[in-house]
């Protein structure tokens, strides 16, 4: 996980507090970035997409909302996108998604997992 | 449960989701479209870049440099370096007064030493080999943008009063401004106005970096003397700032914010840099045609409603004083409210300059026109 740190309240030569609100270049607060590793894919049978999030367990899944999704234009990857999950306290992000698999996702309700490097479920999705 | 997708600038609600599944994942049920791509290490960047831009906001606040005539919130947004190259095209073409928000500080990690290897003729590469310590180089860029920040809100009117000069152009300025690089060259007192800023940002940084690693201010004078072409500065060097601090930083050594506190000191900084600003303006004299400069600058006064006599004297002193006045109190003797030309009027002679020389990319940028 980084450590990024969304603010930092100072004080003016006055006393007065100041604070330096900290931003990614898309405007969003920074926080801490837990890492993922990412796949998308369409299952065999049901012909439902899934994106799939593998992290390291270095934070408690349990009772955690994802409390919004956002989507930005990838600075590395020109006609990509990334994507934020956002989280009280820090966000995953799904850099450089190709912008017309993104459509296909929202437009199919595509499920989101986040799974541990055992496979194991820590928060599912539907999107729509 | 509406999310909000957002990009840049704009809200959308057009997703929901729920909780739907709870089973291991067996990725052999799935034919793979996509592999994520592994950004994460740039990422770690922005941590890097981070923890040096805290270090350098910290120490200003500890040595009481922040001054109170600063907003409650200031925001510091990071960019990538490919996000800065495309930026930076886009801030040579427009002045301060045309940044989304002026309390923002803008900062890249392509300030970090690991990107100077290829780019030995840039500002940043400079500092990093003239003062070896990559905080010393942060501390000089954010000190400097920072700069920007307290005049824009130390002296708010000189900001406007920019952009009351660049109304007064007329559109075959602005055309040959974009398009032949003339960086403002008509507009000499919009040079003189802004140059005062540049002076002002490297001096407020210059008192604090001084005190802090020891170096004179002439250190920093001949680091930043030249082109400003690359450095992290908003504005274009214009022709006018090169060698603009030879002389203003002389002073400098005079200044004690431990002494004086940083409120007073930054009104001694508007001062010398004003003072730095016309000295520039006469150097400048020294190397051009006279009357050609002379000319643009009195008719600037003009334009703002304000008369001269025909000599370089009364058009420097009367430059002087509208800065001054601005600065001041907002208020210029002379100067009249009456604009070159309206909203619609642009309009017409935008249509009419498309029409005689074809469609011009940027003149139709609505929000330049109407400010």
């Amino acid at each position: 996980m980084s450590e990024l740190i969304s603010s930092v309240q100072l004080k003016k030569a006055d006393g007065k507090p100041i604070t330096f609100n900290f931003k990614f270049e898309n405007g969003l607060p920074m926080k801490p970035i837990l890492k993922a590793d990412f796949k998308v894919g369409k299952n065999k049978q049901s012909q439902q997409i899934k994106i799939f999030g593998i992290v390291d367990k270095e934070i408690v899944f349990d009772n955690l909302l994802i409390k919004n999704i956002t989507h930005h234009d990838s600075l590395d990857a020109p006609n990509n996108k990334d994507i934020f999950f956002h989280f009280d306290d820090f966000y995953i992000v799904y850099y450089g998604m190709d912008e017309e698999l993104l459509k296909l996702c929202l437009s199919t309700n595509a499920i989101v997992g986040f799974y541990d490097r055992e496979n194991n479920p820590l928060l599912t999705i539907a999107i729509s | 449960m509406i999310i909000n997708f957002l990009d840049t600038k704009t809200y959308h609600n057009i997703i929901s989701y729920k909780v739907v599944e709870n089973k291991k994942l067996n990725d052999e049920e799935y034919d793979i479209l996509e592999n994520g791509k592994d950004y994460f290490k740039s990422k770690s960047e922005t941590e890097q870049l981070q923890s040096s831009v805290l270090n350098s906001l910290r120490y200003a606040s500890s040595q009481n440099v922040l001054p109170s005539t600063l907003p409650e919130h200031l925001n510091v947004k990071f960019l990538s370096a490919s996000t800065w190259d495309k930026l930076r095209d886009r801030f040579l073409d427009s002045p301060i007064a045309q940044l989304e928000d002026p309390n923002t500080l803008y900062v890249s990690t392509k300030l970090l030493p690991q990107h100077q290897h290829n780019s030995k003729n840039t500002l940043i590469s400079q500092l990093y080999d003239k003062f070896k310590n990559p905080q010393q180089v942060l501390d000089l860029v954010v000190f400097h943008e920072l700069g920007h920040l307290i005049f824009n809100n130390s002296f708010s009117k000189l900001t406007q009063f920019n952009q009351e000069i660049l109304d007064t152009k007329t559109l075959l300025e602005k055309f040959k401004d974009k398009y032949f690089k003339e960086n403002y060259q008509s507009i000499p007192l919009y040079q003189m106005n802004r140059s005062l800023e540049e002076h002002f940002a490297d001096s407020y940084s210059s008192i604090i970096l001084s005190k802090r690693y020891g170096e004179t201010h002439q250190d920093y004078i001949d680091i930043r003397t030249g082109t400003d072409l690359d450095g992290l500065t908003r504005t274009q060097g214009f022709n006018i700032n090169i060698n603009r601090l030879t002389d203003n930083f002389k002073q400098l050594s005079k200044l004690d914010y431990e002494r004086d506190g940083i409120d007073t000191v930054i009104k001694q900084l508007y001062d010398i840099s004003l003072t730095g600003s016309k000295e520039v303006m006469t150097n400048k004299l020294r190397i051009v045609r006279n009357d050609d400069l002379l000319n643009k600058l009195q008719s600037n006064l003009k334009s703002l409603g304000i008369e001269t006599e025909n000599n370089k004297k009364d058009i420097l002193d009367k430059t002087e004083e509208v800065i001054k006045s601005k600065a001041e109190n907002g208020e210029v003797k002379g100067l009249s409210n009456k604009r070159m030309f309206d909203i619609h009027s642009v309009e017409d002679r935008l249509k009419f300059f498309e029409n005689k020389f074809g469609k011009v990319d940027g003149l139709s940028d609505s929000n330049k026109l109407k400010k």
